[in-house]
């Protein structure tokens, strides 16, 4: 609308903030494109709800500033800000009915009773609640609660919707219903939004992009397979997804790519990168699920199977290498017709050299 | 699109005085402390300044002068009068905390719908009137009264016993006044001790009265000691009960204040009275502060 | 929700050292009731003296209640002095409990602390110091230096309440309206307000009876033609204990018992409000135990 930059723009700019000694929030910027689902994900603790109150204004930064659609916002009063919001616990108004906690943001606007009366009823539809405008909050269950929390953000079209953790006081099933359908009216109203959560799962079904944060600031902000793939570091790999870790030294250089050897002399072939030299520590990730498992022996890679774990459709195993004495933890699919393979079974494994990641040293050792 | 953008349109124009306001009004603090700022000055003027009126007459009536202390510290009477006072203090903390323990265990234990009638019955009493429940004692301890026509009946006794305007009747009076005090702070630690603990007790082999003495007790002295010093700090400065079901002997502090303020009207060494009452007051508040924080007193205003 | 055997409460548990625990809490409270259950028999005794039991019944002393002009006088000054400091502190504690219950500002704890002192001091501290000022200020003998010195006591008492009925509030609720575009003033009136309202008149009814019942003050500020009714019960008992007073006291405490079960009613409602599902969190259990 104004200097040709989308309502839906949200850009926030060397945001921090400090609690006393400790500091919540370090330097976060981060763009949001107009239509983009967003999810700021990370541990409890990790500064990343604290984002959402400065952007939604409840907590003053510290430094930094936010830009909704090109405009600065980093001063406005939380009322004046126009970004759309569902807490934690719904924060429903317990002394209104469900229309007048949907009604209560137009209302402020000054907006005439009629339109209201057919624009409540319009966000009640969208979110399958029309019928319960009487109820009061705690008449309704914890799944309708929090629909009524998104049709009451959602009523005066904001640019810009915040979410933090709205999915937190469901039940799983339930959980996964709504993640669902929230990708749904996502995509239909094309909102922008900027979600919170601590569940990597739900980051990568319901995100185009993720910010993964820790010790307030940002790791890695991608789009899932970036950071399933190729993790910045270890945080990153750890947080999304499990992988197996090694320290290493690059030991041997072989045309393009490097031999690096962990302590108890496991070789990994990893691809040359920038940087690198030779007699340097490095940390390596190698996802589970890239490791390739058959019965057999004989190979750089032979080991005996210490530990399986059933976990309905795949089967973890470890497997402990014969010739350096490192564990590999791996996944197998438990397909129909492959052989089954035992605790102590003799196997071989492999992995294809470029699913051996290079990490950058963890987050915290460059501080 | 238009939707938006009419909303947005209508919220950026704000008159600039508003938006001045509100730079200030964004300051947290700021804004809160500016709500409390009525009562502080209500407090001040009428509460604070007065105290120190008081504490200025008990120094410079009618000149500078230390002869009022030294009258309280050297003058037997007065030691006597404040030796009773912590004596009255200590014996009606010791009943209180005797007669409230079980009665808050039991308020904790039993079943919530029986536990919130336990409450009122022992909140209802401590919003009426001391000057009443007092009178009640009185008609309960003279002559004719209850208790002595009880007694001559059963034929324990063949006199009516004194049992007022003595030490007696002020014990009885004050830990009736004060149970409520002892109780409700205690209850309220009592309710907060996590039921799995004592379930875990039991199923570690405790009987039922080992679970109470090596688990809950030593989780409730938390709120006996808080109880303790609620108890002594109000036993302390208590007026109306002892005035009125205490003998000529039993004068406590605040009596003789009362006495030398209204009857004698001696400010000076009145003042001086009431400046010693309120810093072995505060000693106590001070001793104790750890177990007297708000949520103490406010077990006793709201019953919790 | 209390007992931890709770599925098993069964005839085994009614062993002899619970039924000694029982009895002795049943005496206790007959300690902690039976004075006020005695004086509503006495009130209606036809004896001119305090004699117990009662030889006969009658209403004289309800009689000489409502036809002395004296006892009038002070129960409708009472009520005038209660009033004006329902008003006062409950305004000024609300506000004063809005700022110390959620701001973070230096001297937040000292300031609190200075707030409840009124109901830690000894009221005779308290109310010497007022009387000395008042006499120079010639506010002795007026309903508004009744009044105002009566605020300072109940100005705690509403601190607390109010204190402990916005602990109970979600700050979410308030982030939320203002996220809906309700500025600060919109946000206390449309939803702070609302839920914590049982609690403030309950706060309210305390402050009223705080004033009504308060003796020592009222002593020292009471001239020969303004008594309030304990000033006037506390002469009368210690001159002639004629059961006038237990008249008067049976009403007192009918009264007070009335007003305590609203302010309960009340404080029941502002736990459904602040403790209902739609506030799911920490304050949850709480509340739930709560709940009498």
């Amino acid at each position: 609308m104004t200097d040709g930059v989308s309502a839906g723009h949200l850009e926030l700019v060397g945001l921090s903030r400090h609690f006393g000694d400790t500091l919540a929030v370090d330097r976060v910027s981060l763009t949001i494109l107009a239509g983009e689902f967003v999810t700021l994900l990370g541990p409890s603790g990790s500064g990343k709800t604290t984002t959402l109150m400065m952007i939604a204004g409840f907590v003053r930064p510290s430094a930094g500033e936010i830009h909704l659609a090109g405009r600065p916002i980093t001063r406005t009063p939380p009322y004046r800000r126009n970004v759309g919001m569902v807490f934690q616990n719904y924060a429903l108004f317990p002394h209104m009915t469900v229309f007048n906690n949907v009604a209560f943001s137009l209302e402020m606007r000054g907006i005439r009773k009629r339109e209201i009366a057919g624009r409540v009823g319009e966000a009640l539809d969208l979110v399958k609640l029309a019928g319960y405008e009487g109820r009061l909050p705690r008449q309704l269950s914890g799944g309708q609660q929090q629909r009524v929390a998104l049709a009451r953000a959602l009523v005066f079209n904001p640019p810009v919707l915040l979410m933090d953790e709205p999915l937190g006081a469901l039940d799983k099933k339930l959980r996964e219903h709504m993640q669902l359908e929230l990708k749904r009216l996502q995509a239909a109203l094309g909102l922008t939004v900027l979600y919170v959560t601590h569940d990597q799962e739900e980051a990568l079904v319901l995100s185009d992009r993720i910010a993964v944060m820790n010790h307030g600031r940002i790791e890695q902000f991608g789009r899932p397979p970036e950071l399933y793939e190729t993790p910045a570091n270890d945080f990153v790999a750890a947080f999304i997804g499990e992988s197996n870790f090694f320290e290493a030294t690059l030991v041997d250089r072989l045309d393009a790519r490097w031999v690096a050897e962990t302590p108890k002399k496991l070789r990994f072939v990893v691809p040359d990168r920038d940087g690198l030299r030779l007699g340097q520590h490095v940390r390596l990730s190698l996802r589970p699920e890239k490791v390739a498992v058959e019965h057999g022996t004989g190979s750089d890679y032979a080991g005996v199977v210490e530990e399986t774990i059933y976990i309905g459709g795949v089967t973890k195993l470890m497997v402990r290498l014969e010739d350096s004495d490192e564990t590999v933890t791996l996944v197998r699919l438990n397909s129909t017709g492959l052989p089954a393979i035992r605790r102590g079974d003799q196997v071989r494994l492999g992995w294809d050299p470029a699913d051996v990641k290079l990490l950058a040293s963890r987050s915290e050792e460059t501080r | 699109m238009t939707a938006i953008s009419r909303v947005a349109g209508s919220i950026v124009d704000a008159r600039p005085w508003i938006r001045a306001w509100e730079a200030v009004a964004e300051r947290d603090g700021l804004r809160r402390l500016l709500l409390v700022l009525p009562t502080l000055v209500v407090l001040l003027v009428l509460f604070v300044a007065p105290l120190t009126a008081i504490l200025r007459l008990s120094l410079l009536d009618p000149a500078p002068t230390a002869r009022h202390y030294l009258e309280v510290v050297t003058n037997p009477t007065y030691l006597h009068v404040l030796g009773i006072t912590f004596e009255t203090a200590a014996l009606v903390t010791l009943l209180c905390l005797a007669l409230g323990y079980p009665l808050a265990y039991v308020m904790a234990t039993v079943p919530g719908r029986l536990a919130g009638v336990l409450i009122i019955l022992v909140i209802v009493p401590f919003w009426i009137s001391v000057l009443v429940r007092t009178y009640a004692w009185m008609v309960m301890l003279g002559r004719g009264g209850l208790v002595n026509t009880l007694l001559l009946r059963l034929g324990v006794v063949e006199e009516p016993l004194r049992l007022m305007h003595n030490f007696v009747g002020v014990l009885v009076g004050m830990t009736h006044v004060l149970l409520p005090f002892a109780v409700l702070p205690m209850y309220s630690v009592m309710k907060n001790i996590d039921r799995d603990l004592l379930r875990a007790a039991e199923n570690l082999g405790a009987n039922r009265w080992q679970s109470f003495r090596r688990v809950f007790f030593p989780l409730s002295l938390l709120g006996v000691v808080s109880a303790a010093a609620l108890v002594f700090v109000s036993a302390l400065g208590f007026f109306i009960t002892p005035a009125l079901l205490g003998g000529p002997r039993d004068v406590l502090l605040s009596m003789l204040i009362e006495r030398q303020v209204n009857d004698l009207t001696n400010w000076g060494f009145g003042s001086a009275l009431a400046v010693v009452l309120l810093g072995l007051t505060l000693l106590v508040l001070i001793v104790f502060r750890r177990f007297l924080g708000t949520a103490a007193w406010g077990s006793v205003v709201e019953g919790r | 929700m209390n007992g931890w055997r709770d599925g098993r409460a069964g005839p085994g548990d009614w062993d002899i050292a619970r039924l000694a625990l029982y009895t002795l809490t049943g005496l206790i409270l007959l300690f902690l009731l039976l004075p006020m259950f005695v004086i509503v028999p006495i009130s209606f005794s036809s004896a001119k003296f305090l004699t117990f039991p009662p030889p006969g019944w009658s209403l004289q002393w309800y009689e000489k209640y409502f036809t002395s002009p004296a006892w009038l006088a002070a129960t409708w000054l009472s009520v005038r002095v209660a009033a004006l400091t329902m008003v006062l502190a409950t305004g000024l504690g609300t506000l004063a409990a809005l700022g110390l219950a959620r701001g973070r500002f230096r001297g937040r704890g000292l300031l609190y602390g200075l707030v409840l002192s009124p109901m830690i001091i000894p009221v005779i501290i308290t109310a010497i110091a007022i009387y000395f000022l008042f006499a120079r200020w010639e506010l002795t003998g007026t309903l508004a230096g009744l009044a105002l010195a009566h605020t300072v006591l109940a100005i705690p008492v509403v601190v607390v309440i109010v204190s402990a009925t916005l602990q109970g509030v979600d700050p979410n609720l308030e982030h939320a309206a203002m996220n809906l575009g309700a500025n600060r003033l919109r946000t206390f009136w449309r939803v702070t307000l609302p839920i914590i309202r049982p609690g403030v008149i309950s706060a309210a009814i305390f402050a009223f009876i705080v004033s009504f019942d308060e003796v020592i003050i009222a002593m020292f500020l009471s001239s020969p033609t303004t008594a309030t009714l304990p000033k006037q019960m506390w002469d009368g008992i210690r001159q002639e204990i004629d059961p006038t007073i237990a008249a008067v006291s049976t009403l007192v405490i009918v009264g007070s018992v009335a007003l305590l079960l609203l302010a309960e009613v009340l404080r029941g409602q502002a736990q459904r409000l602040v403790g209902g599902p739609g506030s799911r969190g920490g304050q949850e259990p709480r509340a739930k135990e709560d709940s009498p």
